[in-house]
């Protein structure tokens, strides 16, 4: 991914819709409403994007040709359509994908769009080990696989409950500083309410966990050429990103903590040539607060078992030293479906356009974004990435 | 009877449910790494061979990690809440199942375990650990 | 996609299993043998590979996160991990795709796999135009869209009976040399077997349709001088490709025949500095023989309506002056679902490293291999894709 670092690849706009738990719009029409938005924010042409890279859509997966349906609906005609299917790791894949097809020259201006609304109608439907070696062994939701995860890691260095208290009241602070987040999660939160609440998959609680909503988000990617013809004043470059599925495929680590970031994220960092104290604000994926705490340590922000510390020497909201998931990061917005990384890249990029309105972080100039995607079997997550953003 | 969801085989994993209903446990076996896998899969993680050989697991194994479940699947209201953990076997893989035969407080990851045998459910039966000290 | 005039991208191995009606295999099954049988011929570590690219299943529809399972299943750790989800398209545009992530620098050398058991396990279930307004006022399949699109085509141009009927025997001494046919279509057929199989959507012949069948694909693509320092001496270049999503969007061609072939079919030749002439084989997906014409029209191998007098002039088969789909194609070869593309795809690429035995083309040297992918609403089709491919 040298290309990235020449600067040459641009987020020139980005939209999203408000998060509605059991809205009454469809996928097609909250993509329909998000394009909208971003049409009208960047004023650029819809004829003029000509790739599309989407996400499947929980409401929508058991219909192969999604995309196709997409561009359909929306009056598209893309020379490059893409779908991610790295679960919470397609946002920013998308992104990248959507640079990578510039660069190539398969087109010039891509609309990277998710949409979802999985709250009205699932259609997805898991197979292969998921629906075979663990449903019908009592694997009934995803924090089981978080609880299970939370227990190897408290054997080793013990459970970081102060420091996941303190990320889940930073990040609720941050929605209720956010319009577009799920209102009936817009209520302020305590230390105190966190470990009170009740055990899930034990030891995980429910406010550990992500709440399933609706909801649409947009980015339109553009070489910096183009950007600054169509008058982008601030422009976001993509400078280095990194993934991996299947970490570990043959079992040989040992240690079911040690996930895929403990590669992609010191190796993203050093092809930004950024240390993480350089990183101004950071946007984690956030399925679960163990997560976070298992990708501050191995991007390296701190050392393995040193997160909860990291998080309670550290102001980590929008004046402090590492600001964490801004704008309430998925814990605290809701999770749109597979629409869901989009939360936490969306606000990556309103913080370095300086349009983060009361949270916004005093001038940042760079930000790191993660995707976590897929529950394995008897391990962690299928796919971890991690893309660097700088504003231009 | 059961509202729990039934064990289904697929063509690539009947041996693996049939031995189940022999109260078995088979591992995909591949003899060139002399390296076991789980589960099932079409090829050899170790090397490029599809014609592994199934062999049966020892049951022994080390808890890898334990999770009290309070949200129960479709079935398992009535056994709510229910235990499930990851159990490393001896011969390498991991195997995701409940435990049985313990209190969720008395578990310690790094613990031994073995697995034990519970109700036949469609195409196979349900395997569950034990601490190996335990009395199923 | 000018870049690949450079030949900096090399096809080094592929491998395909055996098509079969019903297999009652699951997806999953028939792409660790195909896998296997693409490590072995390859001699390539599995390590080596280090970008992943499938089509989705039908037999797996409704999964949203089948590049990963598929990973784990196969044992693979990419880098780039990506599924493509333009119909029979999906094949193609994974090359294009994986010389993309190449060519960025995402990695190095890429899997590209298609396996689906569509004709053991259908999982998909339509949404959007084709159950609101299609199904419910009866229509009952693809047979249908192209039974239309024929009787539009007769309209103007008369019905190519004679042509389509050259086809069918053409593809079909193809099929009857290929062993990885399905074996139920492997009987010998007459143009009179043609004209008499027995309407299925007036105009459209029953022969004139796939049948659905099980199978897998495997292409192995990396960079020229990776190719060179693993010792391969036999590759195949992708020099030209070209893609379009939803031709037409506003319907500004008042004419439901022409399809995005009349945009990407000459493009794709043109960034190949060729005339129709100069291609040695042609791998026209086909669904629908009709598909075949308007793609010989469409990229510029005869004008509009002169498909028949065309056909007439030329010789077909493998032995001809313009070989087409000499393996059966997927008429006479079986349609394995979305993994369909690739009895295109493969066949070309037999063709052009020498493999193809008894039906081997005369020392060929560039071969045009199309993809068509997902029926939209009231038109041909959604997705239209083709690619150059020489032999080094």
């Amino acid at each position: 991914m040298g290309f990235l670092a020449e600067r040459g690849i641009a987020i020139a706009g980005c939209a999203d819709t408000k998060l509605v738990k059991g809205g009454d719009r469809t996928a097609l029409e909250l993509a329909g409403d998000v394009l909208e938005s971003l049409l009208a924010q960047t004023g650029i042409e819809r004829d003029r994007i000509d790739g599309l890279a989407a996400t499947p859509a929980n409401a929508e997966a058991s219909n192969p040709f999604w995309t196709n349906m997409l561009a359909d609906a929306l009056g598209l005609s893309p020379v490059w359509t893409q779908v991610s299917d790295l679960g919470g790791g397609s946002i920013i894949a998308n992104i990248v994908r959507a640079a990578a097809a510039i660069h190539a020259g398969l087109c010039e201006t891509v609309l990277c769009l998710a949409a979802d609304a999985p709250t009205g109608r699932f259609l997805a439907r898991q197979s292969g080990y998921r629906t075979e070696f663990m449903d019908p062994l009592g694997f009934s939701v995803l924090p089981i696989a978080f609880g299970l995860l939370s227990s190897a890691y408290a054997e080793k260095y013990g459970l970081p409950e102060r420091g996941m208290a303190k990320l889940a009241v930073a990040q609720r602070r941050g929605a209720l500083l956010n319009d577009q987040a799920c209102e009936v999660l817009r209520k302020p939160l305590t230390e105190e309410d966190y470990l009170a609440s009740r055990m899930i998959s034990h030891p995980l609680r429910l406010l550990d966990c992500v709440m399933r909503c609706d909801g649409a988000n947009a980015f339109l990617v553009t070489s910096t050429k183009t950007a600054r013809e169509i008058g982008c004043e601030t422009i976001v470059h993509p400078i280095a990103y990194r993934e991996r599925v299947n970490f570990d495929p043959r079992g040989d680590v040992g240690d079911i903590t040690v996930t895929g970031f403990s590669d992609v994220g010191p190796a993203a960092l050093r092809d930004a040539g950024l240390s993480p104290g350089d990183v101004q604000s950071f946007h984690p994926y956030d399925d679960f607060f163990i997560a976070v705490i298992l990708q501050l340590e191995q991007i390296g922000f701190c050392k393995p078992g040193e997160a909860e510390r990291y998080i309670l020497e550290r102001d980590i909201g929008p004046g402090g030293a590492l600001p964490i998931n801004t704008s309430g990061g998925q814990i605290s917005a809701g999770q749109p479906g597979l629409a869901n990384g989009g939360v936490n890249l969306i606000e990556a990029v309103r913080q370095l356009r300086g349009e983060a309105g009361p949270r916004q972080i005093p001038e940042p100039r760079n930000a790191v974004v993660t995707g976590i995607g897929i529950i394995q079997y008897a391990r962690n997550w299928g796919c971890s990435n991690v893309l660097v953003l700088e504003r231009g | 009877m059961t509202d729990k969801p039934p064990f289904t085989a697929t063509e690539l994993t009947r041996p693996f449910w049939d031995a189940t209903l022999e109260r078995r446990f088979l591992l995909q076996y591949d003899p060139a790494a002399d390296r076991y896998q789980f589960y099932p899969r079409p090829i050899s993680l170790f090397t490029p061979r599809t014609d592994l050989e199934w062999r049966e697991a020892s049951g022994a194994g080390t808890l890898v990690a334990v999770s009290l479940c309070h949200t129960p699947g479709p079935g398992f209201g009535p056994e709510t809440p229910y235990i499930l953990s990851i159990v490393r076997l001896r011969e390498g893989p991991r195997v995701f199942a409940r435990v049985t035969g313990a209190a969720y407080e008395d578990l310690r990851v790094g613990q031994e375990m073995r697995l034990v045998w519970g109700e036949e459910r469609g195409e196979g039966r349900e395997y569950l650990f034990a601490p190996a000290g335990a009395n199923p | 996609m000018r870049f690949l005039r450079n030949r900096p991208v090399a096809i080094v191995g592929y491998a395909d299993t055996k098509l079969v009606r019903n297999s009652g295999r699951t997806a999953a099954g028939i792409a660790g043998e195909v896998v296997a049988s693409l490590l072995d011929t390859a001699g390539i570590e599995r390590d080596e590979i280090d970008g992943f690219a499938t089509t989705l299943a039908m037999s797996e529809a409704g999964n949203p996160f089948w590049s990963n399972l598929l990973a784990e299943h196969l044992g693979l750790c990419p880098r780039w991990c990506q599924s493509t989800d333009i119909g029979g398209s999906s094949n193609l545009g994974n090359i294009a795709r994986a010389a993309m992530a190449i060519e960025a620098g995402l990695c190095t050398t890429v899997l590209c796999l298609g396996a689906d058991a569509v004709s053991s396990h259908d999982a998909t279930d339509q949404t959007g135009h084709r159950t609101e307004f299609c199904q419910p006022v009866g229509y009952i399949g693809p047979l249908v869209a192209f039974g239309l699109l024929s009787s539009a085509y007769a309209a103007r141009y008369g019905m190519p009976d004679e042509a389509l009927a050259k086809l069918a025997v053409a593809q079909r001494e193809g099929a009857l040399l290929n062993e990885v046919a399905c074996d139920i279509l492997r009987k010998p057929l007459t143009e009179a077997d043609y004209l008499s199989s027995r309407m299925v959507s007036h105009p459209l012949r029953l022969l004139d349709c796939v049948m659905r069948c099980d199978g897998g694909y495997a292409v192995l693509v990396t960079t020229t001088a990776r190719a060179r320092a693993l010792g391969f001496d036999r590759v195949v270049h992708p020099i030209s490709y070209r893609e379009i999503v939803n031709f037409d969007p506003k319907d500004a061609v008042d004419d439901i025949t022409v399809s995005g072939f009349s945009v990407v079919g000459p493009e794709a030749l043109r960034d190949a500095e060729l005339r129709p002439d100069d291609i040695d084989v042609l791998q026209p997906y086909d669904d629908f023989l009709i598909a075949v014409l308007l793609q010989l029209e469409q990229c510029g191998f005869c004008g509009p309506g002169q498909a028949q007098s065309f056909v007439k002039e030329r010789d077909l088969r493998f032995s001809g002056d313009l070989p087409i789909n000499t393996g059966g194609g997927q008429v006479s070869a079986g349609q394995p679902g979305l993994a369909g593309g690739g009895v295109n795809l493969v066949e070309a690429l037999k063709q052009l490293f020498g493999d193809a035995r008894a039906r081997q083309v005369r020392d060929p040297r560039r071969a045009l291999v199309t993809g068509i992918g997902v029926l939209p609403y009231g038109r041909n089709w959604g997705s239209s894709n083709a690619m150059v491919l020489e032999r080094a």
